[in-house]
Formats: C-alpha cells, sequence, structure tokens
C-alpha cells in the first residue's frame, strides 16, 4: 500500500557532541520537572516547540538506542555495586521522552515508541502513515541521544552523537512532491536518515507531500 | 468498521509457568504458580521472580515457539508476513553480561543490545515480508497487537506474526527494587494485602490473519491512550485505562455490558490495581469476571501484552473463565473477581496492559460472529 503523506511542518536538531536546548527553561518552567527529563525529552520539548499545526493528538516516535544516558547509568551504578536510582530506571524506557510530553502538555491521545535499528525512522514514516489514514494530524519524532562517556569504545561512525526530527503530517491524495530516501548528511545515525532527509528537504517546497510505503 | 477482520490463527507461549500454552492456561486454572522466592540476586533481599527453567538459550526458546506457530498454521512460511515485535528491554541481558564481564562497552554489539535484537535475531531463521518492533514498557507487545491489528484491518497485510519477549535482566530486577515495587512471595493482585509484583520473563508469539478456521478467536478492536500524570504512577482514579478500555470498545463497537470477561493489568503494586479497579469499576460496574493471572505467569513486562491476549483467547476457546489466584480479601469491594476457574459461555474478552509514563491499551476478543 503506498500512502501520500502532507510534511504541514518539521523540526530538527544535531549536535555533534550535544544538542542545545536553549528554551527548555521557558518551556519547563518548574525546575523540578525539568530536572527530571532526559535529554531525549528535551529535545522533544524543543522539537514540540518548534513545530507547527500540532495542538496535541496522537505522536509516533523512534530511537534505536532509547533512553542511553539512563541506561549507562543504571549499568555503572551496577556494576559498582552501589544503589540504582529510581528516577534512572523510570527514565530508561524507550518511551520516556513522549510520556513526558504527555504529562507536559496533558496529552492523553495514543502514544507510541519504536526501535527498527536502521530502520528506526523509515518505521516511524511507515507507522505514522498506517495510523494517518484515520484521518487526524499527527506527531512523528525520532531521537538519539548517545552523548555518554565512553561512547567511543562501541561508537565508531556516529558523528553527531545527539539529534532529533520532528515531522506534522496528514494524509493526502494528492501527488508526491518528494521522494523518500536517506538524508546525505555524514555521521548522522542511520536510525534518524530518513526523517531528517524530509525535515531538511521539506521547508524547501510550497507543499511537502511523500510517499510512503508500507 | 474496518475492511478486514482480524483473528488469531494460531500461538504458543513459554513462561515462568509453563512451556506450553495448555500448560500455562491449566496452572492458571489450577493455582500452579511459576514464581521462585530468590536471595541471591538482590543482596540481603529475597524477591520472587519468575523464571524460565531453560533446557536451551532464551534465543533458542524463541526461536522454537515462533517454528511451533508456523507449524500449527497453515502458512508455508513467513515471506508474505509483517513481524510486529514487542520488547521493554531487547537485548539487554546479553548486555549485561558482557559489561559486567568485561567494564567497557567495546565488546558490545549494538545489533544484539537494543529493542530491535529480536528481529535480527528472527531475520536469521525465518524470511519476514518486514519487521517494526515495539517499545512502551509493559505495553510493549499489546501496541504490538494494536499495530498487527491496524495493518490487516486497513488491508495492508494478510497476516502478522507478533512477538511479546522479555528477559529477567539485573536492570530490571534492580530497577523495579528501587521503586520499592517488587514482592518476596508469589503477588496477590487486588488483594488488600498486596506487596507488590513479580519480575518474570516470557515470550508469546501470536499469528494474526484476515480470515480463520473453526477455532479462531477474533480480535475485535484496540484502545489506546496516555495517562498524561506520571512517569511511574498511574493516574489515582483510572482515567487513563478507562479511556484504554472505552476506545476499544468503541473500536469494535461493542457496549460495556456486553463484555464477559477481563484480564487485568493486575501487577500487584499497591498504585496500580487501585487504580484500574477503579477504572474497571467506572466503566463496567461488576457485571464482567475480572482476574489477573500475573501470580501463575509473573509480569512479564514487555512480553506480558502478547502472553495475556493469547490467556483470553484460550478463555474464548475452551469457554473457561481463569481465576485469581493468591485473592483472599479483596481491596475493590464491588469487581467480580474470580477465585476459581469457571466454565461459562464467554462472548467477550478484554484484556488490559498499563505502562510506565501512563501509557495504556486495551484489546477485546471475540468468539467470531
Amino acid at each position: 500500500m503506498n500512502i501520500h503523506l502532507e510534511i504541514l511542518s518539521s523540526a530538527f536538531m544535531l549536535g555533534e557532541k550535544n544538542v542545545e536546548t536553549p528554551n527548555i527553561k521557558e518551556l519547563v518552567p518548574q525546575m523540578m520537572v525539568r530536572r527530571r527529563l532526559t535529554k531525549a525529552a528535551k529535545i522533544a520539548v524543543e522539537l514540540l516547540n518548534s513545530v507547527k499545526h500540532f495542538e496535541g493528538g496522537r505522536i509516533i516516535c523512534g530511537s534505536a538506542f532509547g533512553e542511553l544516558g539512563t541506561t549507562a547509568n543504571i549499568l555503572n551504578a551496577m556494576k559498582d555495586k552501589q544503589a540504582l536510582s529510581p528516577t534512572d530506571f523510570q527514565n530508561s524506557v524507550y518511551n520516556t521522552a513522549v510520556s513526558y510530553l504527555s504529562i507536559l502538555y496533558r496529552n492523553h491521545n495514543e502514544i507510541l515508541t519504536l526501535s527498527s535499528g536502521d530502520k528506526t525512522s523509515l518505521n516511524v514514516l511507515k507507522a505514522g502513515a498506517l495510523k494517518a489514514l484515520d484521518g487526524d494530524v499527527l506527531l512523528l519524532l525520532c531521537f538519539e541521544t548517545l552523548d555518554i562517556p565512553n561512547i567511543e569504545q562501541v561508537n565508531r561512525c556516529i558523528t553527531y552523537l545527539e539529534s532529533g526530527v520532528a515531522l506534522v503530517v496528514r494524509v493526502t491524495k494528492e501527488h508526491a512532491t518528494m521522494k523518500l530516501q536517506k538524508s546525505e548528511l555524514v555521521g548522522i545515525p542511520n536510525s534518524i536518515s530518513e526523517m531528517l532527509y524530509v525535515a531538511q528537504f521539506a521547508p524547501q517546497l510550497e507543499r511537502s507531500i511523500v510517499e510512503v510505503v508500507l | 468498521m474496518p475492511a478486514y477482520r482480524v483473528f488469531v490463527t494460531a500461538y504458543d507461549a513459554v513462561c515462568a509457568a509453563s512451556d506450553s500454552p495448555e500448560g500455562i492456561f491449566d496452572a492458571i486454572c489450577e493455582h500452579r504458580t511459576g514464581i521462585t522466592s530468590y536471595n541471591v540476586l538482590l543482596d540481603e533481599k529475597i524477591v520472587a521472580l519468575g523464571k524460565i527453567e531453560k533446557e536451551f538459550s532464551i534465543e533458542e526458546i524463541l526461536k522454537k515457539t515462533c517454528k511451533k506457530v508456523l507449524e500449527k498454521s497453515h502458512l508455508a512460511d513467513f515471506s508474505k508476513t509483517l513481524l510486529v515485535v514487542g520488547s521493554s528491554v531487547g537485548g539487554m541481558q546479553k548486555t549485561e553480561e558482557i559489561f559486567f564481564a568485561s567494564g567497557s562497552y567495546a565488546h558490545i554489539n549494538p545489533l544484539l543490545h537494543s529493542i530491535n535484537a529480536i528481529a535480527y535475531m528472527l531475520n536469521q531463521h525465518f524470511i519476514f515480508k518486514d519487521d517494526i518492533s515495539f517499545s512502551t514498557a509493559c505495553t510493549s507487545s499489546a501496541n504490538a497487537i494494536g499495530y498487527g491489528y491496524e495493518v490487516i484491518s486497513k488491508g495492508v497485510y494478510d497476516s502478522v506474526l507478533v512477538i511479546g519477549f522479555d528477559t529477567l535482566s539485573q536492570t530490571t530486577i534492580q530497577g523495579f527494587n528501587a521503586l520499592g515495587v517488587l514482592a518476596s512471595d508469589p503477588c496477590s493482585p487486588f488483594d488488600s494485602k498486596r506487596s507488590g509484583m513479580n519480575v518474570s520473563e516470557g515470550i508469546a508469539v501470536l499469528l494474526l490473519e484476515n480470515q480463520c478456521d473453526a477455532t479462531g478467536i477474533e480480535l475485535l478492536g484496540v484502545g489506546y491512550s496516555s495517562d498524561a500524570h506520571h512517569m511511574a504512577h498511574p493516574s489515582p482514579h483510572g482515567e487513563g485505562a478507562f479511556q484504554s478500555m472505552k476506545n476499544a470498545l468503541l473500536c469494535a463497537n461493542v457496549s460495556a455490558n456486553a463484555i464477559d470477561y477481563i484480564n487485568a493489568h493486575g501487577t500487584g503494586t499497591l498504585a496500580n490495581d487501585e487504580s484500574e479497579a477503579i477504572a474497571i469499576e467506572t466503566l463496567f460496574g461488576n457485571r464482567p469476571y475480572v482476574s489477573s493471572t500475573k501470580s501463575i505467569t509473573g509480569h512479564t513486562l514487555g512480553a506480558a501484552g502478547a502472553l495475556e491476549a493469547m490467556i483470553c483467547v484460550m478463555a474464548l476457546q475452551k469457554q473457561i473463565i481463569p481465576p485469581n489466584t493468591h485473592l483472599r480479601e479483596p481491596e475493590n469491594k464491588t469487581l467480580n473477581f474470580l477465585y476459581e476457574a469457571k466454565a461459562e459461555p464467554l462472548h467477550y474478552a478484554l484484556s488490559n496492559s498499563l505502562a510506565f509514563g501512563g501509557n495504556n491499551t486495551s484489546l477485546l476478543f471475540g468468539v467470531p460472529q
């Protein structure tokens, strides 16, 4: 099945070491709440603030490695026979970032996180396209937060350690105006590639419509 | 109305209670728990866990379980089937082994660490048309089933293989211990003296198709919601669970008073059971029978949605309602808790899955009409 998605708005963030989240204090004014947010949650909040035409609705998110920072904290605490932080544990699940979005913005809708390795952002587009057949506007997100101590032990090809992409989409019957492909930017995680390409290219078009093949 | 109907046509499962669906269902009906207390996993503390007795590696068990489902089906292979995986921790057990032994990330294979590790592993042994993996903590495989429902009902695929998979890892055992919710005995969901949950491992595999034989059970609808309340505590009055159940009924166009049985999420934690009981009471009153089967299977985390979906399917096939175990004095005095397995005409069964972040999914199954 081929589904055409209109890109109503898009945003992305890339950081070679880490991504700046300059508006986070303003967007999440309560310090105690802000301190509990993972880096991925902060990226998601900044991205949501950057896109238009999404007033709360269903969110489909993707990440190949999820909340790597809290996962590393947990692994290191256990290796060192230290007590685990309950906050680290509750923040270690893959749906943490978008769960914080639902809490901060009182969004009671369906919110899912998927993880498909290098195919993650392609699968976010596929899942988003399938859901969007119901006729509503969806927010699609993907992120990676790989900026943890000693990541160089396992990372050999990703330059942009922190990244996030947001697309606001709805189904259209009109012809596609762009072809879905991987971003040509070198050093990004493969897991965000297709969505990053759409976010890079869509603002250049009067109307951005991409064909997603399920 | 969906373009296509969705049926569960074959399934298999392994968990602490048994290594077969029949064994699991019998264990539930006969109150034989698979939960055992251990004092080796956490310093100076006994915790009750659900471990699978393993003759083979967990990966080998997963492969064999999928193979059994293929043999039970009419499919020659999975080459036209979508693989949909739901898992909370993916390859974490393997990552822990490597990291604790070496103190370094150097030997961790990213392909075998992430949630996608399960799909990656299965793609070495089977050919699927495509795959996708969901990770939403304890709703992971319920959401995988939900996705399977959507791709079939909207006419994208004729068949979907859903996998619920989670292994016991130090991360989950010590993590839930840090949250103070682990029980030292097999759990007693909905009991006024309940003391927590039993982290467990499990594998459940279900084949969804757009047609069925005489034994197939229909997946009639799926409901999703978000609490928008707290990362680790459910909304106190059960608003999120209420909404996901209501959405499942709306999706299926079935009224609340038609539901015969609810397989509750029922973890045995103070917060979950109180909140979920209020949600069920608000929507259904005391009409449907309610049980949690986690006192027998344990809480298999990301696999729980698929495992408990299978239990609902078996209940509808056998026309037997699975009972609670270790429930002596219910905290909620309204709900219609079942204490012994009961043979009674069953048309509709609802399965709840509730997770960290306030992620809620309800699946509604029925005897095809």
